[in-house]
C-alpha cells in the first residue's frame, strides 16, 4: 500500500528542536522507510537530517507540517507526533 | 624610514587569571582551501570509497576525544560530542554529496566543502543563537573530514616546540581537550566567553587566558613577542621596553606569592590577639576545588550550581548533578560545601529559552528562588541530587534570593518532599543537613529576626545586596559610581544582620566581592562576621590582612565607618587601617 500524509505539529517543548530533541527526531524519523519532509513556512528539509533541522532554526511555539510519503507513512507520524506530545521526554 | 611596529593593547574577557610573556603560536582555524579537480567516472567509486573512509575515521577520533573529555572534564563536556557524532552520520547530507558527485564529476572533498558551506550560510540567516552557536561545531567537524582526506597532518598542540601562547580565532573542544599544560602558557582567542568550553579549560588547566579579542589573530604572527595579562583581560601585541619590565615584574611577583603562598599554607587564620576566622572558596565548577586543595581547613562557600545549567543545552538530569555535587563533597571533605541552588535569571540565562525571563527588569525578575519555587520539578530534582551527596561529605544547603518567610517556608517544604521521597526510595542522606540562605535582598535583611527562626546560618551576598539595596544596575557605567560596597547604609545593614544572628545564635558569612577584597578584611571582621568566602586567588591575601591586625583595631574601625556620610569615606579609613598594618599586600 502507497501512503502519503500530512499533519500539522506545534512545537511545545522548552528546548525546541535543539540539540537532544533533534537528535531523538532524526533517530525516530531514521527508523523509516518513508520519505519525511518538515515545512517551516515556505522552508522545506528532510526530516532525517540533523544538518537539515539546524536550517529550520526551530524554537518553542514554531509550526510545523510533516509530508511523509511511502509505506509506513502513517506509522511515521504518528510516532514522530507522539515524541512532540510527550516533548521530547523534558 | 624606520620600520618601528606599533604597540597595540587589545582589550578581551578575562577567564583565568595570571600575565605571561611569551611566543605566540597562531593557530589556523580551517584547513586550506579545498582544491576543485575534474575526475573520470570510473574514479567515482573510489571517491566515495575515500570520502566513506575518512568519515570513519572522524568517527573514531571524536570517539576516543569523547572518551578522554569523559575522564578529565566529565560527562556535560562529553556530551557535547554527541552532536559531533550524528553530524558525521548525516546520511542525508551524505547523498546530497554522492548526488553532486555523479552529475558534477568534481571531486570529493570539493562537493562536500561546498554543500557544507551552504548549510552552514542557511543557519546564518537562523534567527537563533542556539542554532548559530552550532556553525563552529559543523566547521570543526566538517574540517576534521577533509583533513582526514587530505592526508593533511592535524594541527597537534603537543608536538609544540618550546613554550607558547595560543591565538586563535576560536578553540574547539577538539583542541581545548588535548592540551597541555607542558608547552602551552596562556592562550587568547578572537570568540568565546566566561562559560565557553576553552574558558573553563584554561581555569582547570591555570593558564592564563583572555577570550574575546575580536582581533588577535589578525594583528599577529607566529613567533611574536607578546603579554598576555589574565588578570585585566589584555593582549598586548608588540610590547615596549617599559611594558616587558612591568610584566616581568609581575610575573616574578607572581612567582613569589606562589611560593610564599605555599609556604603560608599551613598558618592559622587568625588575628594577633586569637580569634578564629574561617576562610572559604567560592566555585562555579567541580573542578574549581582543585585551586582549593592548597589551603588546607578551607572549604566551599558558595558552590554556584548554575553554571552546570548554562553551559549545555539541556539541564542536567538528576544523576549528572548528584555525580558533580558529590565529587566536590568528597573531594573537599573534611572541610564542608555550601552548595547553593540555582541562581538563574537576571543575567545568567540557560542557552535554553523561556518566556519566564522575559522581562524588563530581569534582575527584579523571574530568578533564582523565584525560578524554583515556579519549576518545582527542576527544583526538587536539584534538591534531591544535594542531598543524596551530602551522604558524602560535609554538605550544607542554601537558598538563593530569598526576599520573604513565605519563601523560605514553600522551598524548606519541598525539600521535606524531596527527603520523604529518598527516604522511600531507601536512598541515604544526611538529614541534619544544615539549611541557610543567602542574605541578598533588603527585605531578607530587614525581616532577618524571622528567618532566622527556620535556618541554620546566613551568607550575605553582596554583589546583590548592594545592587537591589542603592538601586543600581551593577552593569549600567554611568551609574557605577553607585555601586559602593563601602556604602554606610550597607555597612548598617550587614550589621544588623549580624546582631539579629548573634542573638538568635546562628552564623553569619559573607561571600561576594567584599569578601575577597583585604583592603575591606577588618570592616568585615569588625563587623562580627567570621566566614569569608571567595575566590582562591584571593585568600592568600585576605589571611596575610587576618594575621595581622588586632580584632579590638578592628571593631574600633567600624564604629568609625558608622560615622561617614560616603562610601568613598569609608574605603579611605579601610585603606588607612590596612596601610599601618605590617602586612604584605602584594
Amino acid at each position: 500500500m502507497f501512503n502519503k500524509n500530512t499533519r500539522k505539529i506545534i512545537i511545545t517543548n522548552e528546548l525546541g528542536l535543539h540539540a537532544r530533541p533533534a537528535a531523538m527526531l532524526v533517530k525516530t524519523a531514521s527508523i523509516f522507510e518513508c520519505d519525511i519532509k518538515i515545512k517551516k513556512q515556505s522552508e522545506e528539509v528532510n526530516a532525517k537530517s540533523i544538518m537539515n533541522l539546524m536550517i529550520l532554526g526551530a524554537g518553542k511555539g514554531t509550526e510545523l507540517a510533516f509530508f511523509a510519503n511511502g509505506p509506513d507513512a502513517n506509522e511515521a507520524l504518528d510516532a514522530i507526533e507522539k515524541l512532540f506530545k510527550d516533548n521530547f521526554g523534558e | 624610514m624606520n620600520s618601528e611596529i606599533k604597540r597595540i593593547v587589545l582589550d578581551g574577557i578575562k577567564v583565568s587569571d595570571g600575565v605571561v610573556i611569551g611566543e605566540v603560536y597562531v593557530m589556523g582555524s580551517s584547513v586550506s582551501r579545498v582544491p576543485e579537480r575534474e575526475i573520470e567516472d570510473s574514479q567515482i567509486e573510489d571517491e566515495i570509497k575515500r570520502f566513506k573512509k575518512a568519515l570513519k575515521k572522524t568517527k573514531a577520533q571524536i570517539k576516543k576525544l569523547q572518551d578522554q573529555v569523559y575522564s578529565s572534564l566529565g560527562k556535560n563536556h562529553a556530551d557535547i560530542f554527541e552532536a559531533h557524532l550524528m553530524l558525521v552520520d548525516d546520511n542525508i547530507v551524505l547523498e546530497e554529496v554522492l548526488q553532486i558527485l555523479r552529475s558534477e564529476n568534481q571531486n570529493i572533498d570539493f562537493i562536500f566543502d561546498q554543500v557544507v558551506k551552504r548549510y552552514i550560510e542557511a543557519i546564518r540567516m537562523v534567527d537563533d543563537a542556539y542554532f548559530k552557536d552550532r556553525i563552529a561545531d559543523i566547521r570543526d567537524v566538517a574540517n576534521r573530514i577533509l583533513v582526514n582526506m587530505s592526508g593533511e597532518k592535524v594541527e597537534d598542540l603537543k608536538a609544540l616546540k618550546g613554550k607558547k601562547i595560543i591565538i586563535a580565532h576560536d578553540i574547539s573542544p577538539f583542541v581545548a581537550a588535548s592540551m597541555d599544560k607542558k608547552n602551552i602558557i596562556g592562550f587568547g582567542t578572537d570568540v568565546g566567553s566566561k562559560t565557553s568550553h576553552t574558558a573553563i579549560i584554561a581555569r582547570s588547566m591555570k593558564i592564563p587566558a583572555v577570550v574575546g579579542l575580536h582581533s588577535a589573530v589578525k594583528h599577529v604572527k607566529t613567533g611574536d613577542m607578546v603579554i598576555l595579562d589574565g588578570v585585566s583581560g589584555k593582549l598586548i601585541l608588540s610590547p615596549t621596553k617599559e611594558d616587558l619590565d612591568e610584566y616581568e615584574l609581575k610575573e616574578i611577583r607572581q612567582d613569589r606569592k606562589l611560593e610564599k603562598l605555599k609556604a603560608q599554607a599551613h598558618f592559622p587564620t587568625e588575628t594577633l590577639d586569637g580569634f578564629r576566622v574561617q576562610l572559604a572558596g567560592n566555585i562555579e565548577h567541580p573542578d574549581d576545588t582543585e585551586n582549593l586543595k592548597e589551603f588546607p581547613n578551607t572549604g566551599i562557600g558558595l558552590y554556584r550550581t548554575e553554571y552546570l545549567f548554562l553551559g549545555g543545552d539541556d539541564f542536567p538530569s538528576e544523576e549528572e548533578q548528584f555525580e558533580a555535587y558529590k565529587s566536590v563533597a568528597e573531594s573537599i571533605a573534611p572541610n564542608a560545601v555550601i552548595i547553593r541552588t540555582i541562581d538563574i535569571g537576571g543575567d545568567k540565562l540557560p542557552s535554553k529559552k523561556s518566556d519566564l525571563f522575559d522581562s524588563e527588569n530581569p534582575f527584579l525578575g523571574v530568578r533564582a528562588i523565584r525560578l524554583c519555587l515556579i519549576q518545582k520539578e527542576l527544583f526538587k530534582k536539584q534538591l534531591r541530587a544535594i542531598l543524596r551527596a551530602s551522604h558524602y561529605g560535609k554538605v550544607r544547603l542554601m537558598f538563593p534570593m530569598i526576599c520573604a518567610v513565605e519563601e523560605l517556608l514553600e522551598a524548606v517544604d519541598i525539600l521535606e518532599e524531596a527527603k520523604n521521597e529518598l527516604r522511600n526510595e531507601k536512598i541515604p542522606f544526611n538529614n541534619e543537613l544544615d539549611i541557610g540562605i543567602m542574605i541578598e535582598v533588603p527585605s531578607a535583611a530587614l525581616i532577618a529576626d524571622q528567618l532566622a527562626q527556620y535556618v541554620d546560618f546566613f551568607s550575605i551576598g553582596t554583589n546583590d545586596l548592594i545592587q537591589y539595596l542603592m538601586a543600581v544596575d551593577r552593569v549600567n557605567e554611568n551609574i557605577a559610581y553607585l555601586y559602593q560596597p563601602t556604602h554606610p547604609s550597607l555597612i548598617r545593614l550587614i550589621r544588623h544582620v549580624v546582631n539579629v544572628a548573634q542573638s538568635e545564635g546562628i552564623w553569619v558569612g559573607i561571600c561576594g566581592e567584599v569578601a575577597g577584597d583585604p583592603i575591606l578584611t577588618p570592616l568585615v571582621l569588625g563587623l562580627g562576621i567570621h566566614e569569608l568566602s571567595m575566590s582562591s586567588v584571593a585568600i592568600p591575601e585576605v589571611k596575610n590582612v587576618i594575621r595581622a591586625l588586632n580584632m579590638h583595631d578592628a571593631e574600633q574601625l567600624v564604629e568609625d565607618a558608622m560615622k561617614c556620610r560616603s562610601g568613598p569615606e569609608v574605603r579611605m579609613l579601610c585603606e588607612a587601617f590596612v596601610n599601618q598594618l605590617q602586612v604584605d599586600i602584594n
